[in-house]
């Protein structure tokens, strides 16, 4: 969705607050001491934090296997020293 | 009292905002000063309960919005009393006025809107200890029933209607909810807040911060309506006429005429409009006009 400025919202943030939405209203039915003022902010901002963390996750690919420094058998160590 | 109305007003106060307020006002003292009253007499007047004891309000209505009691949380006075306050700690600062006029913009927004349910706001405490009320809805909150009873009677009553029509507002100036809108007037308005929470929030949530107080409305006005009626409907029948529902029981503060109660309220409205108006304009003088004139 583009706004006058060109200012593009992020792909997919609708599916994001809805799915926010629809598992806050679906809890909150039947757990009704969620429905407050503080929880149901946090609950939004948690699944907005998880959806961005999870579509950076997919546009970036799996994370390389960090480098580590080679270490010499033990036995080449003891014979070395 | 208001349910998700308080969540929706606060959007239709910035997307509603007087070119000349434009940038001037910030969105987050709105929510702040929208949320004070009830953050205040709330808590008290549903209680908890504590090894089969029960501590709150003895008679709820008489606590939340009367005298004596924490009726004066919903009192222009208290509003003008935080606004003057707050101006004398900070007129150095930039952000100063931007707060001053979003919060006492909510705060007379809530103080108004609650005249709906049969208790009504003392608009005019301390000048007067007299609760205005149209008695829209019955007032519901009470000691047995606490906060699940007060939910299902206003979800049961014209409360309903009443935050569906702030919606219906809200969606109409749907843009106010756009990123473009936050960026180019919220942020803009209240750029030190943003600042200060985007060095902790990356832009997606500081988005959501922004939009969280409509998706708790929207959502809470939703699960509420869903469990008095579809879960628990056979307790709680709607009562879509003037104070319903007729399954709690009208309780009131003060009886005063609706003529008298409406031409209080639109002049309540006005006086924050103009105290609103005069904070954002004390901001806009040029320097050269703030030195003393030469002998």
């Amino acid at each position: 969705m583009e706004n006058a400025r060109g200012d593009r919202e992020p792909k997919g943030h609708l599916l994001v607050y809805a799915v926010a939405a629809a598992s806050y209203i679906g809890v909150g039915i039947f757990e009704k001491a969620i429905l407050n003022w503080v929880t149901g902010p946090l609950w939004l901002l948690a699944v907005v934090a998880l959806a961005h963390r999870l579509m950076r996750r997919k546009v970036s690919g799996p994370a390389e296997p960090a480098a580590t420094p080679q270490v010499p058998p033990l036995d080449a160590r003891r014979d070395a020293a | 009292m208001s349910w998700g109305a308080h969540q929706f007003e606060t959007y239709a106060i910035q997307a509603h905002l007087p070119k000349r307020w434009q940038l001037k006002v910030s969105y987050l003292a709105i929510v702040i000063g929208d949320q004070l009253p009830d953050f205040i007499a709330k808590f008290w007047v549903y209680g908890f309960n504590l090894n089969g004891r029960h501590y709150g309000a003895k008679v709820p209505q008489q606590f939340h919005r009367g005298w004596p009691g924490a009726g004066w949380s919903h009192s222009l006075v208290l509003g003008f009393i935080v606004v003057a306050l707050w101006l004398w700690r900070t007129k150095d600062r930039p952000w100063s006025r931007a707060w001053a006029a979003g919060f006492i913009l909510g705060f007379g927004a809530h103080c108004v809107t609650d005249i709906n349910d049969s208790v009504g706001t003392m608009l005019l405490f301390p000048f007067s200890t007299a609760n205005f009320s149209i008695g829209t809805w019955a007032y519901a909150a009470t000691v047995k029933g606490g906060k699940y009873l007060d939910a299902a009677a206003y979800y049961s009553s014209f409360g309903l209607v009443m935050d569906l029509i702030w919606l219906v507002i809200v969606v109409c100036s749907w843009r106010v909810l756009t990123r473009h809108h936050w960026r180019t007037r919220v942020v803009a308005a209240d750029p030190r807040a943003w600042a200060w929470l985007g060095r902790r929030l990356s832009e997606p949530l500081l988005l959501a911060v922004y939009r969280a107080t409509f998706f708790y409305g929207v959502c809470r006005v939703v699960a509420w309506t869903v469990w008095a009626h579809l879960i628990t409907g056979d307790q709680h029948p709607w009562g879509l006429h003037w104070g319903g529902p007729d399954f709690v029981t009208r309780v009131h503060l003060s009886s005063l005429p609706v003529w008298l109660v409406l031409v209080t309220a639109a002049s309540v409205l006005a006086l924050v409009c103009y105290v609103a108006d005069r904070i954002v304009a004390g901001g806009e003088r040029q320097p050269a006009e703030l030195e003393p004139a030469a002998p």
